[in-house]
């Protein structure tokens, strides 16, 4: 039995890390062929949104079912230090440049320059990653960032003005095993990842938390992640 | 910042920079290097694994080096990087950048040769790349002094530097702290590392702060409370490397060898390709008596030397010693595979590397212990005799390897005073690592309390119980297989001399029991007076001649 699991866990660590290498080199190679032969036609460009937000998405699966499958294991690192949070988000929308500027999108971000925060940087930004590429996919045509500080924690809002959340995802949005909806192929995976990460993240007998709710400053939905 | 356009055109003159990019996966290379050609870089080098990129930085100052974190077998980007500073392969303004397919970056322990420049997630576009390159680029320019000063190895000056550009670049500051308080353990001042890990932890618990205080700590000697620290780090991150590794270098201080043990098996499960690490795991599992332990733990070292820059003879050596040892005491745990395995490891080692001037030394005194182990004394006695004119007066001429290889060897052969006599010895010398010298004290400290090993002394023990109730041949029987397994042995010795010397005073003098005694008596000739075993060991002698002049003649 325990010989069998073993085995199972070899398997899925090689396959993740595969699959994740080629699912890399195609957005990589995407990204190149744009930048080579940008899409002039409204259809061209759809396509090209099309393979991009596909492969990120599996890109992003992938980077969840990793960490969740380490977190369940206790070998997930957590590795917190000083960030500057706005060059930060500034690198994070540049990843999705691409996406970003085929769908023409209008991407504002709200952060003070020289804030500094604590954080692992690489778990952050791959909830972000998840949340970034789901907003650019539902908003009609504004995503904005929003870093502000709250009560001993920071906070960072993705905020769209699309249709937003549905009720019962604002409720509880990390609950993901009482929730997956095989109808609209929302697993709230990605969901559950983030309230995961956020909750690893302490300080002083605090532990961060996320929030999904319809408040957003320029009318949709928006996903809020504090980090204490 | 609202609504300004991301540029994506760099400000750096990329085309005159020499860089290096590193990774197993060749289409990520091909990929890395049309994306730095499309950004402005011409001068590209790559390479498919450590030992490619450290030769490649051999001929080449490179200004950039990027690395993928995990290339499979063998050493990772984090190994090749401490590697490539600790031998000073690159300089010290190269920007070092690992890339990672990771969930999370590995915590590293904050000293300088092992943080990288910066960090980059596959995958990435060549905006993302450009601005990393940029800022680092940057960075790195504005802490150039800094770089240059810990280069030359001025560090007040390195100091001095970090407090103005404290001061001056208020983003900086972490690093500057983080920089200051490293220096000052390089000077020895550790109330001053102290402070700084102090006031950055007042603001907020990081695990590189803790874990620089809790070094600091063994430093000042401190080593419960530097364990209490490390408690702490564990409870943030209970993966943390370095924590287990410093956790591991306290008990050794506090004479805990279970807990070293035990703390060094969790690092190298966590990170098992540490030459360093393991051998310090196998030498610790050796004073524990646990070879099996002991022998993972060099196949391991073994395995990850065959990676790094040089290849070392000593992990041969260590690893078929610890294989012959994990064969001793009694014959069941003789393996005929184990001799061989131990034979091949040492002939691998002369088609590999330069073996070493002391290797046919190295390689008898392993032998010695095989023979034993084979339950041929006679043939280990006789090795040990031609190596031991030398070796024992001459012990500043050997190495604290062999010289624990040797003591290894006459303690299996039961030679206490002559190990006593080189363990001593040894703890005078400065070049003794700490679980090699916590090795020597628990091996002298046994002999305080006169103790055969294992095996030996259960039949030191079953045969003194025969001989209390006059069963004399079975007892010398017994003793007999026991002086088997440690010939040298002083006590074991006297006993099977007293039980013949017994017989033949009571019953008969045979030619067979008078040759034997003769012979356990010479083996333990050399005693001088101030031996507690002398006074035993003069009485039979003067019982054995006694024989020889009164009694009956054999027949």
């Amino acid at each position: 039995m325990s010989k069998q699991r073993l085995d199972f866990a070899l398997a899925f660590g090689s396959a993740v890390h595969d699959v994740k290498n080629s699912v890399g080199l195609l957005l990589s190679t995407l990204d190149e062929f744009m930048k080579a032969n940008p899409p002039v036609t409204a259809e061209d460009k759809g396509r090209a949104v099309v393979l991009n937000y596909e492969a990120s998405r599996i890109n992003n699966d992938m980077m969840q079912l990793l960490s969740i499958y380490r977190l369940e294991n206790e070998r997930l690192f957590i590795a917190v230090e000083e960030v500057q949070v706005a060059e930060f988000l500034e690198d994070e929308m540049l990843a999705h440049d691409m996406l970003l500027r085929m769908k023409g999108l209008e991407v504002e971000i709200e952060c003070d320059e020289g804030l500094t925060w604590y954080f692992d940087s690489m778990l952050i930004k791959n909830v972000l990653n998840n949340v970034i590429v789901n907003t650019i996919r539902y908003t009609k045509d504004r995503l904005k960032v929003a870093v502000e500080s709250v009560d001993g924690y920071v906070r960072i809002s993705i905020e769209d003005n699309g249709r937003g959340f549905p009720e019962e995802l604002c409720q509880d949005p990390g609950g993901y095993l009482t929730r997956i909806n095989f109808n609209t192929g929302s697993t709230g995976l990605g969901l559950y990842f983030s309230a995961r990460v956020a909750e690893l993240h302490r300080n002083g007998g605090r532990a961060g938390y996320i929030e999904v709710d319809n408040n957003s400053t320029i009318g949709g939905g928006a996903f809020r992640i504090y980090i204490p | 910042m609202s609504n300004k356009p991301l540029s994506t055109t760099p400000r750096i003159d990329y085309a005159s920079k020499y860089v290096l990019v590193v990774d197993d996966f060749g289409q990520h290379l091909d990929f890395m290097s049309k994306a730095l050609k499309a950004i402005g870089f011409t001068k590209i080098a790559l390479a498919h694994n450590p030992k490619e990129a450290t030769s490649l930085c051999q001929e080449t100052t490179f200004d950039i080096i990027f690395c993928d974190y995990n290339m499979g077998e063998g050493k990772n980007g984090q190994q090749l990087l401490h590697e490539l500073r600790y031998f000073k392969t690159v300089r010290h303004d190269c920007v070092f950048i690992m890339v990672t397919a990771e969930t999370s970056r590995e915590v590293v322990l904050g000293a300088l040769e092992s943080e990288p420049e910066g960090y980059i997630a596959k995958p990435f576009n060549q905006a993302v790349l450009c601005r990393k390159i940029d800022r680092l680029l940057d960075k790195k320019m504005c802490l150039g002094d800094i770089h240059l000063a810990i280069e030359y190895e001025k560090y007040k000056e390195a100091i001095q530097l970090c407090e103005e550009t404290a001061a001056l670049h208020p983003r900086h500051v972490s690093w500057c702290q983080k920089t200051s308080a490293e220096l000052y353990l390089r000077l020895g001042k550790y109330q001053k590392a102290k402070h700084i890990y102090k006031l950055i932890l007042a603001k907020r618990v990081l695990d590189w702060a803790l874990l620089g205080l809790a070094r600091t700590l063994i430093y000042l000697e401190e080593y419960k409370q530097a364990v209490n620290e490390l408690q702490q780090v564990l409870i943030l991150n209970n993966n943390c490397v370095p924590a287990f590794d410093l956790l591991a270098e306290c008990y050794q201080h506090l004479d805990e060898a279970d807990l070293v043990q035990e703390h060094l098996t969790h690092a190298v499960k966590l990170s098992p390709f540490s030459v360093e690490r393991q051998n310090t795991l196998g030498e610790v599992c050796e004073t524990n008596h646990d070879f099996e332990s002991a022998c993972k733990a060099y196949r391991s070292a073994l395995k990850a030397s065959k990676y790094s820059i040089k290849e070392e003879p000593e992990r041969y050596y260590k690893l078929a010693a610890a294989i012959t040892d994990s064969m001793s005491g009694d014959m069941s745990r003789f393996d005929s595979t184990k001799v061989m395995e131990a034979h091949r490891i040492l002939a691998e080692m002369e088609g590999r590397v330069d073996s070493g001037k002391e290797s046919e030394i190295r390689k008898d005194l392993i032998g010695v212990r095989l023979f034993l182990n084979q339950q041929k004394p006679r043939q280990a006695l006789e090795l040990m005799q031609d190596l031991d004119q030398g070796l024992i007066s001459n012990p500043d001429n050997l190495s604290t390897a062999t010289l624990i290889e040797l003591t290894h060897s006459l303690l299996s052969l039961g030679d206490e005073g002559k190990a006593k006599k080189i363990l001593v010895y040894l703890l005078t010398r400065d070049d003794l690592s700490l679980s090699q010298r916590n090795h020597a004290k628990t091996l002298l400290g046994k002999f305080d309390t006169d103790e055969l090993t294992g095996r030996a002394r259960e039949l030191n023990e079953d045969a003194a119980k025969l001989y209390d109730v006059d069963n004399l041949e079975g007892s010398i029987r017994l003793f007999s297989e026991a002086v088997r397994l440690s010939p040298k042995s002083v006590v074991l010795n006297l006993n099977l001399a007293q039980a013949m010397v017994r017989v033949m005073e009571t019953e008969k003098v045979t030619s067979d029991y008078q040759k034997r005694s003769k012979v356990c008596l010479a083996s333990v000739g050399e005693l001088d007076e101030t031996s507690r075993h002398f006074a035993r060991y003069s009485k039979l002698v003067e019982r054995f001649e006694a024989l020889n002049t009164h009694g009956s003649r054999p027949n």
